[in-house]
């Protein structure tokens, strides 16, 4: 055990579990609370088309590490697809699905064309759309680090604001808020932590990571604060397990921590259906009981 | 309960300056205009009911005049500034009940201290939960700070939503239809706080389908019909009539027939 904690490649991974488990459903919560929880699985398609840019610029550089520039490119087509679905979802354009179909799929397609001819191999591409957390640096783990202290810091600092703006926008609007902005942050946001999270979960996975959390959470909590709270000690409870278990099993981390994270809804879900049928019977139980004199008095 | 007269001089002017000012508004909306020209006027201490029929553009107005939609023509002054976002502090807005709510739940408290932000005020103030909780009180349900609004009855998530106007303490109230699908109770508690507010120099302006319980807080109506003002004074009801043109349903409950059998509900005057 002692050797597992002091293997430096362990400690990165843990590293990077914990923080993407902690960031990852923070940014989650916005995107549920305005019921785009699908959101995170599309730039996730569009962020893959980056990382293939910048695999291909690695290459035709001649950088020593054809993916050393795999995660700005990731950053940057990621930020641009969400600031041009931001911008589609604001002003209502009626075929913006369309649009944003047309966006994820020729994201994703692009990205596997492009790294195919940049001379990526199927091992490369599989590594990004379903995670490799195991290869993960200690340059990978400093970026993990700066991308999801800023995820922290703007995600829970802006929370009230946040809020507002996702609960109720032409409320929000009418405080003076400045809710094209905040709307933005929440669209960059997402596309900051899909990136952070690419190499645990993959961006085929990666909404899941942002969503389950959130999803579970909401299932005992009832205040946004808590549930977003909530969602965070999920978040680092699935990564470190799911990271935990494959330390010992030989399995791939990002769909177990996604198939945990399933289960865990699953148990959830009916833990909390079977107490609230259980409060309905004693609470109708008590009622009867209460009732059962007067009848037994009318009847006398 | 009746309106007072708010600070209106003897030739009929007002002493105080107006809060809106609203001059020839068009709005355009999907490339068809819905408002074509339209004029309001509400001052302070004075309650104005924007009345009309389904499509009218009873909200599309109030909605400009908050700044969630864009006039395409005419002026909107409120407070005496252009732009609603430099006066938005002074501005409570309660929206139709149907735009709030998101998919994460959160409860009534965290809504209602959600309207101490502002244009300057990005994060809440130290002393939010207790203004909150004040307003809250003001309307009736501090029992249901905690409670998830999504589980709320409509009248109670109602209350709630203006409680988040009233937290800010607003100058200018303006409320979309606030009495829509609320019960008896809960329009009885928005009456009476809302009568408070006007009597303590507030502005109102309130979308109404019909006056119902807010009848005697109203000073005058400004009745639409296809976008179109077609009546600014009395409301209908002062006037003796239930409705003017723009109205397109009955109320077969809220007026005595007239001895001839007639009721006021289909009379329209000129």
């Amino acid at each position: 055990m002692m050797d597992l904690i002091t293997d430096p490649i362990v400690q990165r991974m843990m590293i990077v579990a914990v923080l993407v488990g902690l960031s990852a459903p923070v940014v989650g919560t916005y995107l549920v609370q305005r019921r785009m929880a699908l959101l995170g699985d599309g730039i996730g398609h569009v962020a893959l088309a980056g990382v293939a840019a910048g695999w291909l610029a690695g290459s035709w550089a001649g950088l020593a590490e054809q993916d050393a520039l795999a995660i700005p490119g990731a950053v940057i087509f990621a930020v641009a697809g969400a600031v041009v679905i931001e911008r589609l979802r604001s002003r209502g354009i009626a075929a913006a699905d369309v649009i944003m179909a047309i966006l994820f799929y020729g994201g994703i397609a692009t990205g596997v064309l492009l790294i195919s001819a940049a001379g990526g191999s199927n091992a490369n591409l599989m590594g990004y759309l379903f995670g490799s957390i195991s290869t993960v640096s200690w340059a990978d783990v400093w970026v993990t680090v700066g991308l999801s202290l800023a995820i922290l810091v703007i995600g829970i600092g802006l929370r009230s604001a946040l809020f507002a703006v996702t609960h109720d926008q032409e409320f929000a609007q009418s405080t003076g808020l400045p809710v094209a902005a905040l709307n933005l942050v929440v669209a960059v946001l997402a596309a900051v932590t899909i990136t952070a999270s690419m190499r645990v979960v993959g961006v085929l996975l990666v909404s899941g990571l942002m969503i389950l959390p959130v999803a579970i959470s909401q299932l005992v909590t009832r205040s946004f604060t808590r549930t977003m709270t909530a969602a965070m000690v999920i978040g680092v409870a699935m990564c470190v397990t799911g990271v935990g278990i494959t330390l010992f099993h030989d399995l791939q981390p990002g769909a177990l921590i996604v198939v945990l994270g399933v289960v865990l809804y699953t148990v959830v879900a009916s833990s909390a259906g079977l107490v609230r049928h259980r409060r309905r019977q004693r609470d109708h139980a008590a009622i009867s009981h209460e009732a059962r004199p007067h009848t037994e008095g009318a009847a006398a | 309960m009746a309106a007072p007269e708010p600070d209106v001089l003897l030739d009929g002017s007002h002493d105080a300056p107006p809060a809106v000012t609203a001059r020839g508004v068009r709005v355009r909306l999907g490339g068809h205009e819905v408002l074509h020209g339209v004029d309001l006027d509400a001052f302070p201490g004075e309650a104005v009911a924007i009345m009309g029929g389904n499509g009218s553009g009873k909200s599309t107005l109030v909605r400009a005049v908050v700044g969630a939609l864009p006039a395409s023509g005419g002026s909107i002054e409120i407070f005496g500034a252009r732009r609603a976002r430099s006066v938005a502090s002074r501005i409570g807005y309660v929206p139709q009940r149907a735009s709030a709510g998101g998919g994460v739940t959160a409860t009534a408290r965290e809504v209602v201290q959600s309207g101490l932000l502002g244009a300057s005020q990005l994060r809440l103030p130290r002393d939010s939960k207790e203004r909150a909780m004040r307003a809250l009180d003001e309307l009736g349900v501090a029992d249901l700070a905690r409670r998830d609004v999504a589980s709320l009855s409509g009248g109670q998530q109602q209350r709630v939503l203006i409680a988040r106007a009233l937290v800010r303490e607003p100058d200018l109230l303006i409320l979309d239809e606030p009495m829509a699908g609320v019960d008896v109770p809960s329009q009885e508690a928005l009456a009476t706080a809302l009568t408070a507010r006007r009597d303590a120099g507030a502005s109102i302006i309130v979308v109404l389908h019909e006056l119902g319980l807010l009848g005697p807080l109203v000073h005058h109506a400004v009745v639409l019909d296809q976008g179109c003002v077609t009546h600014i004074g009395e409301p209908p009801r002062a006037l003796g009539l239930h409705a003017l043109p723009g109205h397109d349903h009955e109320h077969p409950h809220a007026d005595a027939a007239e001895p001839d059998g007639s009721t006021f509900a289909w009379e329209v005057r000129p």
